[in-house]
């Protein structure tokens, strides 16, 4: 989703013409307005984002240690994660709570919400790779820590620097199965706050 | 005007009016002049963009044994093919762009583990040390990039004992536009990046040098251009060294195709976030027939959601190691758009895929 800035929809990067700028033409404010709005779009919109899981088996981490580090632009706070998973078919109440867990800046994110898969008769179950479906952290109602499956709050307040930010995935046991995963920063809402 | 260049870099955002056309053009900064923007909190920002922004190149993560046999000799644990253009400024003697690795591992107590990182032009980021507690720890090491361009990271592991099973649980890299202070790159003829110094710095009394406004356009444009982002980057952990070829049986791979489950590969999936101006998807495969003697297989990356038929697909035929380039046209729409890496042929053997980056091309 782009962010409107200034009233305008900066969504879109867009080019100067250099050659425009010679000797003894007049500076315009409007000039240097489309340099600011560059910076802008540059610093805040063209947010971090990548694949960064992929297992043809399938990864259960139950510990923790799938590590990866996360680049916050300046004013965001939040990042959106999608799994590529499967839960157990086989026992689906017993299972009904397995959950992917995502941490990171002191928060921790659960979704619960992972699909199952299909039941053993005579369908392609647990323990085929067909009936993966993603599972997507998304949304900011709430805030913070919670089993809603959210985006993950990397940060407490906006703030005008990059940051670095290390996540942690693990799931709730083997019983879920992560094929790929991936994140994307999400660039800031509302007007950007301004430090004299 | 201070560069920033430090981790704690802040950047100075516009409002609505800063450079309005009845207001005249302030000169100072915001610094000089509170709640006023200037040109000079341009030139700031130029620099801090180009000082703190550090694109992705690398983010792969899984759980993989690199097992060091013997002590203190270096194994090849993973090869990344990965393209970025050259430094900013050729005849720079600091302030070279280089790249940020991490690697996350552990290993038993009692032991070390020694990650080293390697360029395609054989320079080398070395001396890291892992503790002896057996915890994990991620390793930072920092590597310049060639003169000609990045073409693969490889990465080798060694440890402290003979018979050493390292953990190894995450690789991340990312590329920082900068080395040293950008004031130092000073201006050279010739150079990608002019980075506004002081003799075109904006004062008082002086007219504004259309050398400085040009820089602030160049270098919005060229920070955008360079800083295509890397999509897929994974690749096999594990001794490089043993692992390809006729009759390979091992199981060090980061995808198998086998020949039971063809286009039922719903796994290899992955998400695209695109951005604007990008076209094409640039991508490198790099895979093998197992047990190869002449069969000639087949896979297919494009675009194309779950079961559905991949739109312009490259086409990859893999035989006893091939490694194959190509380009991956990017669908209209907000997205996000999802990538498929499927297998079509009906050769017996298994294909695996040692390694696999995905990146934007923008021209």
């Amino acid at each position: 989703m782009t962010v409107a800035y200034f009233g305008k929809n900066t969504g879109v990067f867009f080019e100067d013409d250099a050659t425009m700028v010679r000797n003894g033409t007049v500076a315009s404010a409007e000039l240097f307005s489309r340099i600011a709005n560059n910076q802008t779009w540059l610093a805040v919109q063209d947010v971090d984002a990548a694949n960064f899981l992929s297992d043809t088996y399938g990864l259960s981490p139950t510990s923790g240690e799938i590590t990866l580090n996360v680049m916050l632009s300046p004013f965001s706070q939040y990042a959106d994660f999608w799994f590529l998973a499967i839960r157990d078919s086989d026992n689906l109440a017993a299972n009904a709570y397995e959950y992917i867990e995502i941490n990171g800046g002191g928060q921790t994110q659960r979704a619960t919400t992972i699909p199952a898969g299909s039941n053993s008769s005579g369908k392609t179950h647990w323990g085929s790779i067909r009936e993966a479906r993603w599972v997507v952290f998304q949304g900011t109602q709430g805030d913070g820590t919670s089993n809603a499956g959210l985006s993950l709050k990397l940060r407490a307040n906006p703030d005008p620097t990059w940051l670095k930010v290390a996540v942690t995935v693990q799931v709730s046991s083997t019983k879920v199965k992560l094929f790929s995963g991936a994140y994307q920063v999400q660039s800031p809402k509302g007007s950007l706050t301004v430090s004299a | 005007m201070s560069y920033s260049t430090d981790s704690g870099g802040a950047f100075r955002p516009f409002r609505q009016g800063d450079f309005g056309t009845r207001r005249p053009i302030q000169v100072g900064g915001q610094t000089t002049t509170p709640y006023a923007k200037g040109i000079q909190d341009l030139a700031y920002n130029q620099l801090t963009l180009w000082a703190q922004t550090a694109p992705v190149v690398v983010s792969d993560t899984k759980e993989a044994d690199v097992v060091c046999t013997t002590a203190a000799v270096d194994y090849i644990f993973a090869l990344y093919y990965h393209f970025l253009p050259g430094l900013l400024n050729e005849d720079a003697t600091t302030g070279r762009r280089y790249l940020q690795v991490e690697v996350t591992a552990k290993c038993a107590s009692g032991r070390k583990w020694y990650p080293e990182a390697q360029t395609s032009d054989g320079t080398v980021a070395d001396g890291y040390e892992s503790n002896d507690l057996g915890n994990l720890e991620t390793i930072v090491m920092e590597v310049e990039l060639p003169y000609s361009g990045l073409d693969y990271l490889l990465l080798t592991m060694a440890a402290s004992a003979d018979a050493t099973s390292v953990e190894v649980y995450g690789v991340t890299a990312r590329v920082l536009q900068v080395s040293g202070n950008l004031g130092d790159l000073g201006d050279v003829a010739g150079q990608y990046f002019s980075p506004v110094d002081s003799t075109v710095e904006p004062t008082a009394d002086r007219p504004l040098h259309v050398q400085f406004v040009r820089s602030l356009i160049g270098a919005n444009q060229n920070l955008y251009n360079r800083n295509g982002r890397s999509i897929v980057s994974f690749c096999q952990w594990g001794n490089w060294g043993t692992s390809i070829g006729a009759g390979v049986t091992s199981s060090l791979n980061i995808f198998t195709f086998s020949a039971t489950n063809i286009n039922q590969a719903l796994e290899h999936e992955w998400v695209y976030f695109p951005r604007p101006g990008v076209r094409r998807l640039r991508a490198f495969c790099d895979a093998y027939m197992v047990g190869w003697t002449t069969e000639v297989g087949r896979l297919l990356l494009g675009f194309g959601d779950m079961g559905n038929a991949l739109e312009i697909p490259v086409e990859i035929d893999v035989g006893l190691k091939d490694a194959t380039l190509g380009y991956v046209p990017v669908p209209e729409g907000p997205g996000p758009h999802f990538l498929r890496l499927i297998r079509t042929d009906t050769e017996t053997p298994d294909i695996k895929v040692m390694s696999l980056t995905i990146q934007e091309e923008i021209e």
